[in-house]
């Protein structure tokens, strides 16, 4: 030491600077290298655990669900007890069991749900929900309502959570584990809906959610407009044209995303009147409105309906509305000359 | 006296590129610091649920993507291909012919079929005249619609395709780009996803020198054997997991990739579209975009996507990568000679006093006072001033901060997204990052300064960018090195 510090202590100090910094980078360098090694191994390691994993997940579920010589309940005991020790194992056997169920119905699935609880991952994943930090909350949710955990009190904690990615799956949670009445947590909104979640909703409602269909007017009074727009747009979708004239109303709405949906909804169910209100407030519309109204007389109307707006295309309008207004024109009289 | 005042003129020199070092390395550590938080949020957000069954959805809003081509005979067919199997339930594909004057538009013709399209179309946007539009009588290639326009440049093509697509979302893309199935979702959600008013979202792209495709898809990320792909690698590694990360959490993001980004085409048409008078048209329309939005005083945002979404190829030479940086070099000057105004001007908030800044002192002005270093150094050879233990020490510091960095952009690779699986790829990309400030940086740096050149000699163009493009071996296509 004393070696160093005699060339050391001749050095002027930028030097001793230069050396101090060459030092720290090269070492920092050096640990960055073996982090990156490490990471590698630790996931190459851990890659190779999980696939063991999922084998023995995998016999045990095949076995569980297809071979009626399995005795069930002993080896689900066996299988806790061995092979569902650390957090990995219990993170993998939920995954598996999610795959699994992503492609089982009926009474697999149902077996599936009860291993799910018998194998304890239901306990260490609600303590996840409850303990966890938030992206660890938001999983915990997902593979609840994956598996129809019927939990609904405490996920509904989380309904306006901060993260938004902890709301997002508390909202999905709802409508996937409903019986019936899958939109009854619109009553505990407080913040609006983004559109990508109003097409997750959508997704859910249609592909996911298996109770009858719900009567979408019922959220027609909600405070937030986003809820409005998707209710609309549902009503539409599903056909409900008992409550065509609920959606009247949405026409003189201060929202214009709201009034939009609601022309396009009317417009769709072949509301008839529709062009009798919509057309004479062109003049006055928004943009967004605007756009409808051109799509409305271009189904529902005539050329000489659709040549009225003209007057109301000023020069100053925009060129989107003046775009679609001469598409549909041309659509309507296809010899035009463009 | 003569002497005493010159090693003054010179330690004061010398302590101003110190300065000069020691910001640029408290920049860089800013950055991974900012950008290693980004990326481990959205591993934490996203990832819960394959939202490619969202791919069935009807509301999802329509997408135009454009492709400018110009010269791309060799390729088209199979680009066009590519592109038409591209996994989104409702958008059009735009290609447009920028004047080639080889046989693309004649390829294009006889492989989709083509008949000439009447449909409407803007004329918001000045370009130089489109010759026909032509759609495809083919029901496979409903979605296909394809611009024949006078040559005007890649910018002049953007804003033709701007014209005339007919949805409010447009993606510009390099026709030869081969993109993640879910590439379009993923790009989208930024602007569903958002209270703001999203006006652009970008991604990260990648390399795809030497990898494997099958029907336009990547099937296997190899590792080139050239050391100029690697090093180009680790470069974009850099750029967007480090760069671009960092930027996108502060919002001070001022370029979305060229290659693939997607935009409002409102927003874009208001601002006056690409520009055609630089060659970096890619960063200044995204900065006029974020200019306009700041002047009218909406809360807007710009969304980027660290998930591998598009594989391109990248200058597999020498010759092709100093015409590449030369023009990029050119781009960002003018980009920011243009909207110098908003430079270090706290009305532009972090874009004025962080982003700006940045582009101007690290990115423009890096190489031309690292060579005006080299110059300094030179001269104190010849004034025999020269600290040999001096040099020896700085250039160590110099050396292992540029391989620290670089590793850092391994790890964060390695912790994010993994693509190059082999551990023997790990190891590679290691040596070609202790070796890159000695082999390779140097070469960048001279392009660079060869563009600071050709832009004050005025010159305006891309200069030839030929490819080698994609190559059949058997069923599959390998992206020639």
């Amino acid at each position: 030491m004393s070696f160093i510090d005699n060339i050391v202590q001749d050095w002027p100090w930028p030097l001793k600077v230069n050396a101090f910094f060459a030092i720290l980078f090269f070492f920092l360098v050096a640990i960055t290298i073996l982090s990156l090694v490490f990471l590698r191994v630790y996931k190459n390691r851990r890659e190779r655990n999980k696939r063991h994993y999922w084998d023995q997940i995998d016999t045990f579920l095949n076995n569980g669900l297809f071979d009626d010589t399995f005795d069930l309940a002993k080896e689900t005991q066996r299988f806790k007890a061995s092979h569902l020790v650390t957090p990995l194992q219990k993170k993998v056997a939920i995954r598996e069991i999610l795959v699994y169920n992503e492609n089982l119905k009926g009474e697999s699935s149902e077996i599936l749900k009860n291993l799910f609880h018998d194998l304890g991952l239901d306990e260490f994943t609600i303590s996840s929900l409850t303990d966890g930090k938030w992206y660890d909350k938001a999983k915990a949710i997902y593979v609840l309502s994956e598996l129809q955990v019927k939990k609904a009190k405490t996920v509904a904690l989380y309904l306006n959570d901060k993260h938004e990615t902890v709301r997002a799956q508390a909202i999905y949670y709802y409508i996937k584990t409903a019986d019936k009445n899958p939109l009854g947590f619109f009553g505990k909104l407080k913040k609006e809906l983004t559109l990508w979640e109003l097409i997750q909703l959508e997704d859910c409602l249609k592909f996911v959610y298996q109770g009858p269909v719900p009567d979408f007017s019922k959220w027609l009074d909600h405070q937030l407009n986003t809820v409005l727009v998707f209710s609309i747009r549902m009503i539409q979708q599903f056909d409900q044209y008992e409550h065509m004239e609920r959606l009247v109303p949405f026409l003189d709405h201060q929202d214009e995303r709201v009034r939009a949906e609601a022309i396009k909804s009317l417009r769709k169910l072949h509301f008839e009147g529709l062009l009798d209100v919509v057309v004479p407030r062109f003049l006055t519309e928004s943009r967004l409105v605007k756009k409808e109204i051109i799509k409305t007389v271009e189904t529902h109307g005539d050329l000489e309906l659709l040549r009225g707006l003209r007057p109301a295309l000023s020069i100053k309008e925009e060129w989107q509305t003046n775009l679609m207004y001469l598409r549909a024109e041309k659509r309507m009289q296809p010899t035009l000359e463009s | 006296m003569e002497t005493v005042s010159l090693n003054h003129i010179t330690e004061i020199i010398s302590w101003l590129f110190l300065a000069y070092g020691a910001i640029v390395c408290a920049g860089y550590i800013f950055s991974a610091v900012v950008s290693f938080l980004e990326i481990r949020e959205y591993k934490r957000s996203n990832g819960l649920r394959d939202e490619i069954s969202l791919l069935q959805s009807t509301s999802l809003p329509s997408i135009s993507i454009l492709a400018p081509a110009y010269n791309e005979e060799a390729n088209i067919v199979e680009n066009v291909r590519s592109l038409l199997t591209v996994n989104y339930p409702s958008c059009e594909i735009v290609v447009i012919n920028d004047g080639s004057k080889d046989g693309t538009i004649t390829k294009l013709i006889e492989s989709f079929h083509l008949v000439e399209d009447d449909s409407v179309y803007a004329d918001i946007l000045p370009s130089k005249p489109i010759r026909k539009v032509y759609r495809s009588t083919y029901k496979s290639f409903k979605n296909l619609r394809v611009v024949d326009k006078e040559n005007g440049g890649k910018a002049d093509a953007l804003n033709v395709g701007i014209n005339v697509s007919k949805h409010d979302i447009v993606c510009c893309i390099d026709v030869d780009c081969v993109l993640e199935s879910d590439a379009l979702l993923k790009l989208i959600k930024p602007f569903l996803n958002n209270e703001k008013k999203v006006i652009a979202s970008g991604g990260i792209i990648r390399i795809a020198n030497s990898c494997t495709i099958e029907d336009g898809k990547i099937i296997e990320v190899k590792l080139p054997e050239k050391f100029i792909v690697r090093a180009q690698i680790i470069e974009y590694f850099r750029a967007f997991l480090m760069g671009r990360m960092a930027w996108s959490r502060v919002d001070g993001l001022l370029l979305i990739s060229g290659a693939f980004g997607m935009f409002d085409k409102e927003t874009v048409i208001e601002a006056g579209g690409y520009n055609t008078k630089t060659v970096g048209e890619d960063m200044e329309l995204l900065v006029r975009m974020r200019r306009l939005m700041r002047r009218k005083k909406v809360d807007y945002a710009v969304g980027f996507i660290p998930d591998p979404l598009c594989w391109t190829e990248v200058p597999p030479n020498w010759t092709i990568l100093h015409r590449q940086r030369n023009r990029w070099t050119r781009g960002t000057a003018e980009t920011l000679w243009m909207h110098r105004g908003m430079i270090a001007n706290p009305k532009y908030g972090v874009l004025g006093m962080l982003s700006t800044p940045y582009w101007l002192f690290f990115e423009w002005l890096a190489p031309i006072i690292e060579f005006l270093g080299i110059l300094f150094f030179i001269l104190l050879m010849v004034l025999g001033q020269v600290n040999w233990i001096f040099v020896l020490g700085f250039s160590l510091v110099a050396y292992t901060f540029a391989v620290l960095y670089s590793v850092t952009a391994l790890f964060f690779e390695e912790y994010s997204f993994q693509q190059y699986k082999k551990t023997k790829y790990t190891y590679k990309l290691v040596l070609t990052a202790l070796l890159e400030p000695i082999f390779y940086h140097p070469f960048i740096l001279w392009s660079a300064l060869k563009g600071n050149i050709d832009l004050m000699r005025g010159k305006n163009n891309w200069g030839t960018m030929s490819r080698t493009g994609l190559g059949k071996v058997g069923d599959k296509v390998v992206v020639k090195q």
